[in-house]
């Protein structure tokens, strides 16, 4: 399938992409991961043969598609911010993509209305997409996107541009019409919750390079590294100066600046340890949110790390709390 | 509360007589006198030796080297547009600034200046005539078509490159690549996404474009030569050469009625049609040119308009300092070389012959009419737009009223007057001071434009918080409408100014002999046979380049982002 091998990439002359490489297979749906700027658009944009890479090959069922231009690749790519052609309606934006394969009349209307009816907009044919909703575009993007039933379908932060309530409806929408495709599918994100509901497969991009590639269990359980738990949110990153007393542990690595522990909110434990563990604090509470059975709530220690844990009690803003979590339960990471 | 309506009713009454009464006597009445004159049986003599070829032959010639114009401004300004909206090269800012300067340069400096590159006396003539020893100029583009569609394309192009490169530095590069991705080749993307959605600016360039070149005057008077007269041109022809007014009055009916069918279609056409939906949040950035076709489109494109920009000017300047003549009593033995003397002999006062005028008079005269009509344009223009803010839902209706003068050309405001005024018995002195007015009228459409945002952008809280704190109207309009609209008002001087200054074709019609304005001068010395009529033409147009540049630069440098006259 496609097969993406040792892309490099610069931006204003700092490198953007540095050597990355990946696959993927028959009906896989991948998440790229990545904060914003950090080339995950750029990525696509070569696949899709819309720029070039200074180097590397993008290689589909190990053809090299070095000299085959954007329109014959085949490849669907959805824009973040849609890009629907403002000068023509609902309908022929999605019959854009079969026209130019110069299918029949009677098969483009054929399949723009069954696109139509898949995304419960058959009475939206002849509107504008000017006068759509943010959701309307969004899903009229997609259908555009899918009708010329592209190899490869490639999705920018497909639901970007939508607010906090529509994105969570139409990640669901969203899943089921990309399972239901069959298609393989790279969907870029910054979110990571959005990824862990959408993905197989979920590639981390930091660098210009893939820094980690693996089912979300296998990320959420381990980290490759520091970056990876701050960027996913797993929870607290502590270094050796956060810590009170000296470092005694044989099963951790050499203590070092370029560890840090992961300590996770919901394994935090209140009160004194019984046996002995570098990781004992006391703080102010910051902050208690509830949070549905359970309280955030934020600490701060005396040398001003700010700890972040999961309470089953609600406490008082400035009370002084002990707090520990039991060595089993920390994660040291490279950082 | 009804007085306090009624109080303000007879103040928007008031705002409105004055700017009213002046286009009423000024500008109305010239145009329906036209029409009176036309339509009247006083003139039945005249209709007798009518024949309506004397309308469509220059009706036809104007269409014709309009259309042809417009076609080849779009050939060389649509890639232009494409290239300033694309590409990032070395010079780009200042090819861009180099671009806009025709737009603002008075026809006789244009004229003048294409006369010093093409003319029996320019550069290109005498360069060939010392390269293979020839006793007479070989080439003679002056007084033909060609020449005029040059000057026509070296004026306009700016108009094509700010209208259609604006709009397609705007578009959402997206929305072509997104074809691409859906199959379509890049021709075929170029074809079904990005020209339909720049036809709406490309149209309006194109109208405005057509609209310049259908009511051109005075490049078609001093490079077309005597065989070549457009609509304009025979107005002038007829008025002034054969005193047939009637027929120059038909002409400009016909002239009118055209120009305002395509300023129509020019603000049908203004109406964004796709709004935001096309637009891209900022605006895209610009590349290097890569691979050899780029690289060929560009190094093509600004060579072709560095030569088409920069030749006139600095040929123009550069002949106004070279002597090229035959010394006197010396006959056959050539002067050539460097001189300062026309520009000495500009401000010397030589009575050489009756029809001579010295230029320092020109000079004088201009200043002054100058002076005046940036006065009164510019008060007339504020009093103007006060009303228009006043008048609410009402200005919808007034605002064209002000505006009309735009389509009318200054050769039918030329005629007007001369119908009105001339008629009565009138001094020359008095007809003098027509002229200041005709420059307003021209003016005043560009001066209402320039001010009418500035005063809509002040938010009406800071009157009434000054009116809270105490301040009567008068002092309201000094410490707060004043020092915001200051910089408008600036502009519109300036701009007012610069207008009249090189303001050719109502001049050309209510200036007298003795009495002749900058570029009416200019004409005539160019017209005149001998080398220093030719020199100080060229010296006149010369500084009279400067100051419009120096004049442009300035309205560049002072007037706020977003408000553009054209």
């Amino acid at each position: 399938m496609l097969s993406v091998r040792d892309i490099y990439k610069t931006y204003e002359g700092a490198p953007l992409l540095n050597g990355l490489s990946f696959d993927l297979a028959q009906g896989e749906i991948i998440c790229l991961l990545g904060t914003s700027g950090s080339g995950k658009s750029t990525l696509l944009r070569i696949i899709a043969g819309l720029e070039e890479a200074e180097s590397g090959a993008v290689c589909w069922d190990g053809f090299d598609l070095a000299n085959t231009p954007a329109h014959q690749r085949g490849f669907g790519l959805m824009f973040q911010d849609y890009a629907l052609f403002p000068h023509r309606n609902v309908y022929d934006n999605i019959a854009f993509g079969l026209r130019m394969q110069k299918r029949s009349e009677a098969e483009i209307e054929k399949n723009v209305g069954e696109r139509l009816k898949s995304i419960r907009m058959e009475s939206f044919a002849k509107r504008p997409v000017t006068e759509l909703s943010g959701g309307e575009q969004q899903r009229v993007a997609l259908a555009r996107a899918l009708a010329p039933d592209p190899h490869l379908l490639m999705l920018d932060e497909p639901l970007g541009a939508l607010d906090q309530g529509l994105r969570e409806e139409l990640t669901q929408e969203l899943r089921q019409t990309l399972r239901d495709s069959h298609k393989p599918v790279i969907y870029v994100t910054h979110d990571h919750q959005e990824a862990f509901g959408l993905a197989d497969r979920l590639l981390i991009l930091h660098d210009g390079v893939i820094v980690q590639d693996g089912s979300p269990q296998e990320l959420f359980e381990n980290p490759a590294n520091a970056w990876v738990a701050g960027f996913l949110g797993l929870g607290n990153l502590i270094s050796e100066n956060d810590l009170t007393k000296g470092m005694l542990m044989s099963k951790q690595p050499e203590p070092s600046d370029e560890a840090v522990w992961l300590l996770r909110p919901f394994n935090a434990r209140m009160g004194e340890s019984q046996t002995e563990t570098p990781f004992q604090f006391e703080g102010d509470v910051l902050d208690c949110i509830y949070m549905g059975e359970r309280y955030r709530t934020k600490l701060r220690t005396p040398r001003g790390t700010i700890l972040s844990i999961e309470t089953p009690d609600l406490w008082v803003l400035g009370e002084k709390i002990k707090v520990y979590w039991s060595v089993e339960d920390v994660q040291c990471l490279k950082n | 509360m009804t007085r306090m309506m009624k109080r303000s009713i007879w103040q928007t009454l008031l705002l409105w007589s004055l700017p009213l009464a002046f286009l009423l006597v000024f500008f109305y009445q010239p145009l329906v006198a036209i029409f009176r004159l036309v339509f009247s049986t006083q003139f039945s003599q005249g209709w007798k030796l009518f024949r309506w070829s004397q309308i469509t032959k220059p009706l036809g010639f104007t269409l014709y080297q309009a259309t042809l114009s417009t076609i080849l401004t779009l050939i060389l300004g649509l890639p232009a547009a494409y290239l300033f909206a694309r590409f990032q090269f070395a010079g780009r800012k200042f090819l861009r600034v180099l671009i806009t300067i025709p737009f603002i340069l008075p026809t006789v400096v244009v004229a003048a200046a294409f006369n010093t590159l093409l003319g029996s006396r320019g550069w290109l003539n005498l360069g060939l005539m010392s390269l293979f020893n020839l006793s007479s100029p070989p080439i003679n583009m002056l007084n033909s078509l060609s020449a005029i569609l040059l000057a026509h394309v070296f004026y306009n192009i700016s108009i094509v490159i700010r209208m259609v490169g604006s709009s397609l530095s705007r578009l959402n590069q997206n929305l072509p690549l997104v074809a691409q991705n859906l199959g379509a080749s890049p021709w075929r993307a170029f074809k079904e996404v990005t020209l339909p959605l720049l036809m709406p600016s490309i149209l309006s360039a194109t109208l405005m474009v057509f609209l310049f070149d259908f009511s051109s005057f005075g490049v078609v008077l001093m490079l077309g030569g005597p065989q070549f007269s457009t609509l304009e041109v025979e107005i002038y022809n007829q008025a002034m050469n054969r005193f047939n007014l009637p027929v120059a009055g038909l002409l400009s009916i016909v002239q009118l009625a055209f120009t305002l069918l395509v300023s129509v279609l020019i603000n049908r056409s203004n109406q964004p049609r796709y709004g935001k939906a096309a637009m891209a949040s900022e605006s895209s950035g610009l590349r290097v040119a890569k691979g050899s076709w780029e690289k060929a489109f560009v190094i093509i494109m600004v060579t072709v308009l560095l030569l088409l920009m920069v030749t006139p000017t600095v040929s123009l300047v550069t002949r106004s300092f070279f002597t090229f003549e035959a010394a006197r009593g010396e006959r056959g033995e050539l002067n050539t070389g460097f001189t300062l003397r026309y520009y000495r002999e500009l401000f010397e006062n030589r009575e050489q012959s009756l029809f001579y005028v010295p230029p320092i008079l020109a000079i004088r005269n201009s200043m002054i009419y100058a002076g005046i009509t940036m006065l009164l344009a510019t008060t007339l223009g504020l009093i103007s737009v006060y009303a228009i803010q006043k008048s609410g839902s009402l200005s919808r209706f007034l605002e064209p009223l002000f505006m009309l003068p735009l389509g009318a050309s200054a050769i039918t405001l030329g005629l007007g007057f001369l119908i009105v005024f001339g008629s009565s018995v009138l001094t020359q002195g008095r007809f003098q001071a027509l002229i200041p007015i005709a420059h307003s009228l021209v003016a005043l459409p560009l001066v209402i434009r320039t001010l009418l945002p500035a005063l809509r952008g002040i938010p009406a809280n800071l009157r009434l918080a000054a009116t809270s704190m105490g301040a009567s109207p008068l002092c309201v309009f000094r410490e707060v409408d004043l020092p915001i609209l200051f910089r408008a008002i600036v502009v519109s001087l300036l701009f007012a100014f610069t207008i009249s200054l090189g303001e050719f074709g109502a001049s050309s019609f209510l200036s007298n002999t003795a009495m002749p304005t900058i570029p009416v001068a200019i004409f005539r010395y160019l017209s005149q046979p001998g080398a220093l009529n030719y020199g100080q033409a060229l010296a006149m147009s010369s500084l009279l380049m400067v100051v419009c540049v120096a004049g442009s630069v300035i309205i560049e440098r002072i007037r706020l982002p977003g408000e553009e006259v054209f």
